[in-house]
This record gives structure tokens, sequence and C-alpha cells, in this order.
């Protein structure tokens, strides 16, 4: 039997299953399900405004991985966490050999002064560090924690300095294992010394917001822009290697991408399926009915260049409505006009979840820098599409956002706090991912972060720790 | 039948222009003159037009789905009608509302097979892949045979066939479902899963080349 005959004789024997009658008092249960008030329903969700720009049908677009956008994406990502990392990351940059060798001689005093992230492709000079112990990044990690639970407890005075969070404190989940226990941060740059360590503030503070309860969403009429809390970039114990990995790596500056080249680009809120730790997205069904994700986009100017053709995007992807319904196979992709910008770059995607689920009010916050073209732009800049498949009845669900010059503030300070926080944020992970820091860029940045600082309390922080990098960095520098 | 004002009166299975004018007037708003009990009895005698219309068509998926199971397909069926009024407001109209409901009533009987069983009845579990097992191995579909044997031999070979279409990759599933048990045509499929109807055919293509082996393989 040939192959063809063999497909004509399935699909005879497919259509050949019986259909049979349904019973007679189906149709009676049927009837009775029928709600009463459905033209109320459709009315409601009629009436709901959209949570960003009118939805409109997603333009039939093809979902190509722009496998390298995609790896950038991964491994440049994660830019606020690199924000609160940035003092080890300056420390690297400019090392004494000098501390070094004190350090290294210090023996168990200096184990928890060592940088904790060591990763991939970064941390020769804490492997420099611990290789008399013989020990690579995880070694290294596991002799801190080890080191923390004997050192002094500074960690007390500088939590009491930090507005803490009312709600009581979850129990410790998963996500936590990576991080590194109290008292095993790294200390200023190029210096080994024991001036006494303490927790990173900034990741204190991220930690406890993680573990704080999900606010409530905000109401169905309004989709409100996120807020900035301090992030937490944590991935559960269940997410790959390669998130993982991205994590702790160093980042490089990301390449401009040409849009005549791409102009596609895709990020997941969830862990991609088949790698073997996918995670259901949990939003919710209830309020605003049908309203499970919000898409956030707005734009101003970009603080790594003083160039008025270049603009930062960001995109924010908002889970909205409590409840236990799942969403599944849940993409983002941004499509950026060729005709408006001439090049573009993913700056990377953070996440603000719970861990193990994205619930009600998480976000994910996604950044690009564009060129403008030349003249005037017409039309749309970007468009960012939402996709997901709601569990429960198998439906896909697209809204899409777009991006119009008018989305973009004309000056810094017309931005919004969180536009300007989340820039801030990536510029100077990008500063410090340098192998020698610009001392001025830093001072800059400082001094953006201490503006935005007296506008929203959520800048206090990073203003802090990049006013300290600038510190470290001009004190360092020949 | 459901007649009013709306003018449903009978329908045929799978008009379309019927089908759109009962959407418009469920989703129609609120209008002058009407007041809002009148505006939800044209809905409901709306929705019900529409049940009416394509309750046969999502039954026999589902019974096809569970493998005669009637009990099982009618249960599924109502969960399916269940979660259409309460998603109806998300249908875009893109495709046809019986293809949008057959991907519920889809999605309905796999999350039913996924449910972890808490019983196990005796002579097989069907616990590993949640499928649903008879203790002879057969279908309960009740076919009219020459002899007993034989008809005991044509459900299987449609057991076999229904559990090789279940063990498909998700893709070629659900579109070999939709062509051969929900009776939906490759356009329709094609326009619902936003892929080309070039490509719906080669997904079947693909399908019934698998099942074919399968098939060879299970009777070695």
């Amino acid at each position: 039997m040939t192959g063809r005959h063999r497909q004509r004789e399935i699909a005879r024997r497919l259509r050949d299953v019986p259909a049979g009658e349904p019973p007679a008092a189906l149709l009676g249960r049927l009837r009775a399900d029928v709600p009463t008030d459905l033209a109320e329903r459709l009315d409601a969700d009629r009436d709901e405004p959209a949570p960003s720009a009118p939805a409109r049908p997603l333009r039939t677009l093809r979902w190509v991985p722009v496998a390298a956008a995609l790896t950038m994406l991964l491994g440049g990502g994660f830019l606020v966490w690199r924000v609160f990392d940035g003092v080890r990351l300056v420390e690297r940059a400019a090392p004494e050999p000098a501390a070094v060798r004190e350090a290294a001689a210090g023996g168990e005093g200096a184990a928890h002064q060592a940088p904790v992230t060591a990763g991939r492709g970064e941390g020769d000079e804490s492997r420099a560090v611990a290789g008399d112990r013989g020990g690579g990044a995880a070694d290294l990690r596991a002799e801190m924690r080890g080191s923390a639970a004997r050192a002094p407890d500074v960690s007390a005075a500088r939590k009491a300095e930090e507005p803490r969070p009312t709600a009581a404190p979850p129990p410790p989940d998963a996500g936590d294992a990576d991080l590194p226990a109290p008292g095993a941060e790294a200390t200023p740059l190029g210096r080994r010394e024991t001036e006494g360590p303490g927790p990173s503030a900034a990741l204190q503070a991220a930690r406890e917001a993680k573990r704080a309860p999900i606010a409530e969403p905000p109401p169905a009429a309004v989709f409100a822009e996120p807020s900035p809390a301090p992030p937490d970039l944590e991935v559960g114990a269940e997410a790959p290697p390669s998130l993982g990995e991205a994590r702790t790596a160093r980042l490089p500056a990301v390449p401009f991408v040409e849009t005549a080249a791409a102009r596609r680009s895709t990020f997941a809120l969830d862990v991609p399926a088949g790698s073997g730790a996918e995670r259901r997205v949990r939003i919710g069904r209830t309020a605003p009915r049908g309203r499970s994700f919000g898409l956030l986009a707005d734009g101003g100017p970009s603080p790594f260049r003083d160039d008025p053709r270049f603009r930062l995007l960001r995109f924010v992807v908002q889970a909205v409505g409590p409840g236990s319904d799942s969403a599944e196979e849940v993409r983002a992709q941004v499509e950026i006009d060729e005709g408006a910008v001439v090049r573009w770059r993913a700056l990377g995607h953070q996440s603000l979840t719970v861990e193990g689920a994205i619930g009600p009010g998480d976000s994910v916050t996604a950044l690009y820098e564009i060129e403008l073209a030349e003249g005037p732009p017409l039309g749309e800049l970007a468009s960012v599409g939402l996709r997901w498949r709601d569990a429960n009845t198998g439906l896909l669900h697209e809204i899409e956002r777009p991006v119009r010059p008018g989305d973009l503030a004309p000056t810094w300070d017309a931005a919004s706090p969180g536009f300007r926080l989340a820039a801030i944020a990536a510029a100077f992970a990008e500063t410090l991912s340098s192998p020698s820091p610009d001392p001025e860029r830093l001072a800059e940045l400082a001094r953006r972060a201490e503006a935005l600082a007296e506008e929203t309390g959520e800048a206090v922080a990073l203003a802090r720790r990049i006013r300290r990098a600038e510190r470290l960095r001009a004190g360092s520098a020949p | 039948m459901a007649t009013g004002s709306l003018g449903t009166g009978s329908l045929d299975r799978g008009s379309l222009a019927d089908e759109r004018r009962l959407l418009a007037a469920l989703r129609r708003g609120r209008t002058a003159g009407r007041t809002p009990a009148r505006e939800e009895s044209d809905a409901v005698r709306a929705a019900e037009a529409l049940l009416e219309s394509t309750y046969r068509t999502t039954y026999a998926t589902l019974l096809r789905l569970c493998g005669g199971d009637a009990d099982l397909a009618a249960d599924l069926t109502q969960e399916t009608y269940r979660k259409a009024w309460s998603a109806l407001a998300g249908f875009d109209g893109r495709a046809r509302f019986s293809t949008w409901l057959f991907r519920i009533a889809y999605t309905t009987f796999l999350n039913h097979a996924r449910r972890p069983r808490l019983f196990v009845p005796a002579g097989g579990g069907g616990e590993g892949d949640g499928e649903i097992e008879r203790a002879d191995g057969a279908s309960a579909f009740a076919t009219a045979h020459e002899s007993p044997d034989e008809a005991l031999a044509a459900s299987q070979d449609r057991e076999r066939l229904r559990r090789a279409v279940l063990g498909l990759p998700e893709d070629l599933r659900y579109t070999v479902t939709a062509r051969f048990w929900g009776e939906l045509p490759v356009r329709e499929i094609a326009r619902h899963e936003g892929i080309t109807g070039a490509a719906v055919r080669k997904r079947l293509r693909k399908a019934t080349s698998l099942l074919a082996a399968q098939l060879e393989e299970d009777l070695r």
C-alpha cells in the first residue's frame, strides 16, 4: 500500500468514526445553562475601556523569533538586578592587586567579601581570590553562606535605615536559593577589607518587596502604570539554567540592529516550552472581566547618548485581575517600524513576578533604544503585541499597543517616573558592564537618579547605589 | 425552536448568515426604546438558537474524542457551553462561532483527560495519560455488524485509531480532530489558527502519515 493510499485510508477511517445522536435530555440541560443576564455581561465587557490603546486585531504577524535579539535579551536582560549588583561590578573593574592579596591572605574573614555573582564569563578576580580555596563560583557562594552565618550581623543596622514594607513577609521561597546569604556582600571597589559585610540594602529591599503580598490590581477602568518597585529578577528553582546564567553573566553592550535587516523582537513571559522548566502563568479573569493583561508603552530621550535622534522605548506587560485561571504560551512581540526607525537594540527585559507565577499586579518591562530616521516621524514607531492561550478554553487571545511619536516624552523631565527609573537603571547597568566605567557617566546618572528620588521613593536606593559607584570609581581612577 | 422578534425560526446547520445574525442580536447593545428585560430576553433567545444550531456537532465531536462514552460526552458538552457563555465577550468574529466553539470543546476534553484520577478502574487504568480506557480495549461505539466478533474487532480498531490520534503532537492532533471529528473546513481551521490553508493540509498529511505508521506498528 503506497503512502498516499494509506493516508487516504486513515482519513476514511477517521471520518467513519460514528457521531451518534445526543441524549434527548441534553438540550434541556444546555438551555438551562444559558445565562439569563447574558446581555448585561456582554454590555459590561463592551463598556470597559481597553487597558491601553484601543484594542485592535493583531495583524497577521509571523511570530518569527529573532534568535539573535532573543539571545541579547536574555544575556543583556535583568538590568535592574545589575543595578543592585553594580558596586561589585565596579570593584572588579579596577581591582587593586594589593587589596586582592590582602583579601586572599585574610582567610575566612575575606571569604564573604568576594563577589557573589561569579557566573559564566566573569568573576576572574573572585576566582583568583577563591583560587587558594580551590573553588569556583558555586564553592564561593557556599563558602560565603557559611561565613555569613559566622559573620557579625551588621545588616540590622542597615535595615533600620531602610523603609520597611508593612506587610508581613511570607515564608521564604525557592527563589532565594541563589541569593547570597545576608552578610555575604562584596566589599567596595578594589578593597577586600573587612569593613563590615552586610547585605546590599537594595538587594535586601528587593527580597522584602518580593515577599510582600501582591497588591490589589488597579480598578477595571484604569490601567495604571506599574509601580516601579525594587526589581526582583530571581528566577525560581525551576528556571532553566540559561536564565540563571544570564542573570549572573557580565553584560556586554548590546549592539544595534538595522531595522531593514530585522524588525521584530520577541520575549516570553514564561519559560519557553520544552525547556523542562515550564511554568504556568496564572492570571485572573474576574475583575476586570476578560482583561487578563494590559499593555503600556511610552518613551523618552535616551539616557545613553546626547543625541535627539535616539529615544528609549519602554513596554510594560502587566497581569491584571485576581483569580486562579491560567494563561499559557504567553509571548510578547515588538515590531519596529522600518520607515520611522533606522536601527534599534533590545536592552533587555525585567520581570516583577512572584516565584512560580505571574500574578495580578506583576509586570514585565522591556526596553528598546531606537534611532529615528531623519525628518519628522509619521505614523507609528513601533508596536508591541501580546498573545496568550487560555488554558481553560484553549482560546488564543491577542492584544496590541502601538507606539506613536506622541507617546514619547519630549524631554527627560517630562517622561514618567517609571520610565526614567527604568532608563537610568538600564544605563547604569550598561555603564557598569564596561571594563572601565566612565566616572563622568556615573556622575551624570547619579545626578538624574537623585533628581528622580525627589519625586519617587523607588529611586532612592538606585540613586544611592549609583552615587556610591561613582565615588568608588572616582576614588580608584588613576 | 426559539422564535420571536429575532425571527430565528429553524436554522440550517452551519448557516453562516444565520450565525452572524444571531451573534449580532446577541451582542447588540442597549437601544432606545428597549427595556433591559427585553434585551435579556432577546439575548437569551439568540443564545438558545445558537445552541440548537451547534450542540449536535459539539456533542458528536466530544463523543468521538471520548471513544463513544455518551455520558461523558454529554457532561463535557455542557461544560463546553458554560465556558463559551463566559468567554463570549472575547469572541472577535475572526473565525466562525462553530470553529471557536470547537476549540473550547477540544480543550475541555483535554483538560478532562489530564485531570488526575482518584480512582483507577480495575482492568486497566488509563492513569498514565489520562485516557479513558475500557476493560475490553474496545470503544463504546455500537455499530451494526454481521457478527459480534466483527463488531468487537471494528470497535477495537476505532479505539486504536482514537488513541493514536490523541498521541499525536498537539498541532497535528488539533488539526486532525478539527477536520475529521469537528467537521471544520480547512479554511476555518487556518483562519482560527492564524496559518495558511496549505499549512493545514500539510499538517493533515503529516498526521495521517504518522497515524498510518503508528497503527501498522500496533498491529505487529
